[in-house]
């Protein structure tokens, strides 16, 4: 596979285009992503009780006419800073964070969700819901025996199964 | 059976487990395990013994053997376009069993579970305790040329996963029932579900082409993966998401648009550039093609398969409890129409393709992919509507009214003939004048009326469906070459880096009839051959 480059009567443009080429004979194909790409998560790992930072980053990838952002906080949990409603339009591509301050009282396991609902100029809405839990219940994985390694080219993780 | 007579035996399966390994390797059995293997199988005429797996079917034991059986099944999430709705258990299919010598942890026997999850090993009494184990891959068939393919699912250490039962003395002779079942809670799950789409979707390609390939399945997820999900040429390997705000190892769909991947690169195809992509976006023609193909492949495995709403792509975030949707769309009435257009863009691929396959099955769809696709330069949707032609599946169904329903415009333009200045359709300064390169070759000429010293911009606009333009401006004569945007710094017929309209900026130096000819890029290396766009002069 060759492809067109800039200057290709440049040698050094035949040699990129040959690094290209051979790039691009090793596909990574991802999975399909929607037309907004929303990520959240916490500044640093919080001390409880004590004050959060969680940050809301949202990547708009379509042209829109508006977005609605909108978090929803347990009772227990309070904003300090940051707006809970948020609509306008954001530059196509670029991230941008929305930073909420929240106090948190225990260390029970809360959930705090944001809601983003994407309209686009064609009048199509697109919504995410993103979660992000609050002192996480520790996940006990029932490993009989981990990892174990059989011979020199065999690994086998074992979980009950009765 | 005298304990040598049992060492014995237990040194032939032991022998026998690892010819079974090594084939699946290399594919090629040494010599001495060959005769190891020969020895194995005089051995258990001369004993009568059942000694051996019974690939997911009974022996009828004799009063000096064990037969250890059950069922395997896992604990599987439903799903529909709101996101998880519950969990049923569901068998495991085609999975290796092994019996497990807890003392060692060498495997005495093994077999594989049948079509519905169950299976039964025959052994001669073992003196310690043993325990069942099923793994998430399916060696043992495969080995015994009873399954066509070879899956396996395993973590970032390329371990495979397992469920066990608890030890117990199979001492005396005598059936021993074990069920297993590999739970949403335990995290054994999620990998079983990885197996089992990938089962639907192997399934599929021997039903409809007929084999598989000996390429080994290989699927990598494991908790806590942020590593993405994808497909990858390099290591023909699947990788999912394991992360907690996007776990894909119950996300079917996903799983099987990976698989469609990765039956794309052996059994067809794929020119993809790669990277990341939205169902919204409109990109080059071979990544649309390739992104539109695999989620097209998983919906019609999961119709195959008897799932409802197969039309639907579902990527959940993996969380526990229902709902959890990240996002879905549509292929058949395509979700976000408005995008969905052109040969560019994976949903608009999906659709047609889909589509087709239900005026007229998958079969024409695996012809062009497997035997025309192959043999294409840059394989894109155009390659598709060549290869439907070429082999002969238009009699079965014309699709261009699929094609057109996504605004594909693999049709000559009201404007033809126009190939020459002297078939050159007349314009408007000012005006806007659409047209398509098809077929193959396809040359648009226009002429317009030019007053000396006034500047002129000619250009190529609204390109769609791959179009790649690249212009040329002729004298009054027709013939005589002015100018043509080939050269324009620095990027060779292209407007910009990432746009592949055309310009061309140009003073008449005499009043006249000037004519513009109007082609597809086709140098080495050029991605379309056809197209569609705007011309203009003003």
């Amino acid at each position: 596979m060759v492809f067109k480059m800039p200057f290709s009567k440049n040698r050094i443009s035949k040699v990129i285009s040959i690094i290209f080429s051979l790039l691009f004979l090793l596909l990574i194909a991802s999975k399909p992503i929607p037309p907004i790409e929303v990520i959240i998560g916490f500044s640093k790992q919080p001390i409880v009780p004590g004050i959060a930072i969680v940050n809301l980053k949202v990547i708009p990838l379509v042209e829109h006419s508006n977005i609605d952002i909108q978090i929803e906080l347990p009772e227990k949990l309070r904003l300090i800073t940051g707006t809970k409603k948020w609509n306008g339009i954001l530059e196509v591509d670029k991230t941008e964070t929305f930073q909420y301050q929240i106090y948190i009282p225990d260390s029970k396991t809360y959930e705090l969700k944001a809601v983003i609902i994407l309209k686009m100029i064609t009048g199509e809405t697109v919504r995410r819901e993103e979660t992000l839990e609050i002192n996480p219940v520790a996940k006990k994985n029932e490993y009989k025996k981990n990892h174990i390694k059989e011979g020199k080219d065999r690994g086998v993780i074992e979980f009950k199964g009765e | 059976m005298s304990l040598r007579e049992n060492e014995r035996i237990q040194k032939i399966e032991d022998s026998k487990q690892y010819v079974v390994r090594s084939k699946q390797k290399k594919n090629k059995l040494p010599t001495a395990y060959c005769l190891l293997l020969t020895t194995y199988f005089l051995v258990l005429a001369s004993c009568g013994s059942g000694g051996g797996s019974s690939g997911g079917t009974s022996t009828t034991p004799d009063s000096s053997t064990v037969t250890v059986s059950g069922a395997v099944q896992f604990e599987d999430r439903t799903f529909n376009s709101t996101g998880f709705t519950g969990t049923q258990n569901k068998a495991v299919r085609f999975a290796d069993i092994e019996i497990i010598n807890s003392s060692d942890s060498s495997v005495i026997a093994s077999a594989s579970t049948d079509i519905n999850g169950n299976y039964s090993v025959t052994l001669s009494p073992p003196s310690s305790t043993v325990y069942v184990r099923c793994l998430t891959s399916t060696s043992v068939g495969f080995g015994k040329g009873t399954k066509a393919y070879n899956i396996e699912v395993v973590n970032g250490s390329s371990s495979v996963y397992s469920v066990v039962s608890d030890a117990f003395s199979a001492a005396s002779s005598g059936t021993y029932s074990k069920n297993l079942t590999a739970s949403l809670v335990s995290g054994a799950g999620g990998p079983f579900n990885i197996l089992d789409a990938l089962t639907d979707g192997t399934e599929f390609v021997v039903a409809k082409n007929g084999s598989f390939t000996s390429s080994k399945v290989k699927a990598i997820w494991y908790d806590g993966n942020t590593d993405g999900t994808y497909y990858s040429t390099a290591t023909n390997g699947l990788h999912f998401l394991g992360k907690s705000a996007d776990n894909d190892c119950y996300d079917d769909m996903v799983i099987l648009h990976e698989f469609g991947h990765w039956v794309s690169n052996n059994f067809s195809k794929d020119n993809s550039p790669g990277g990341t992509h939205t169902i919204t976006g409109h990109y080059d023609i071979r990544l649309a093609w390739s992104e539109g193909w695999a989620t097209f492949f998983g919906s019609s495995v999961r119709s195959y398969a008897g799932y409802s709403s197969p039309e639907y792509y579902i990527d959940t975030t993996g969380g526990s409890g229902n709902g959890n949707l990240l996002f879905f769309y549509e292929i058949k009435t395509p979700s976000y129409s408005s995008f969905a257009t052109g040969s560019d863009n994976e949903l608009s691929v999906s659709s047609v393709l889909w589509n087709i396959f239900l005026s007229a099955g998958f079969s024409g769809v695996w012809d062009v992919a497997k035997n025309y696709l192959p043999s294409a330069a840059e394989v894109s949707l155009e390659d598709f509507w060549d290869g439907w032609f070429n082999r002969g599946h238009s009699s079965t169904l014309n699709p261009s009214s699929i094609f057109s329903a996504r605004s594909i415009e693999y049709a000559s333009d009201s404007y033809e003939s126009d190939n020459n200045s002297s078939q050159a359709k007349a314009v408007i300064v000012g005006t806007s004048y659409h047209h398509t390169y098809y077929p193959s070759g396809d040359e648009d000429w226009i002429s317009f009326s030019a007053t000396s010293g006034t500047t002129y911009t000619i250009e190529t606009l609204s390109l769609t469906n791959g179009a790649d333009t690249h212009l040329f401006l002729y004298n009054t004569d027709g013939t005589t070459l002015i100018t043509s945007n080939v050269n324009d710094y620095p990027y060779t017929d292209d407007r910009s880096l990432t746009d592949k309209s055309s310009l061309i900026t140009w003073t008449a130096t005499a009043t006249g009839t000037y004519y513009v000819r109007s082609k597809a890029y086709s140098d080495s290396g050029a991605i379309s051959a056809y197209g569609s766009y705007n011309i203009r002069v003003q």
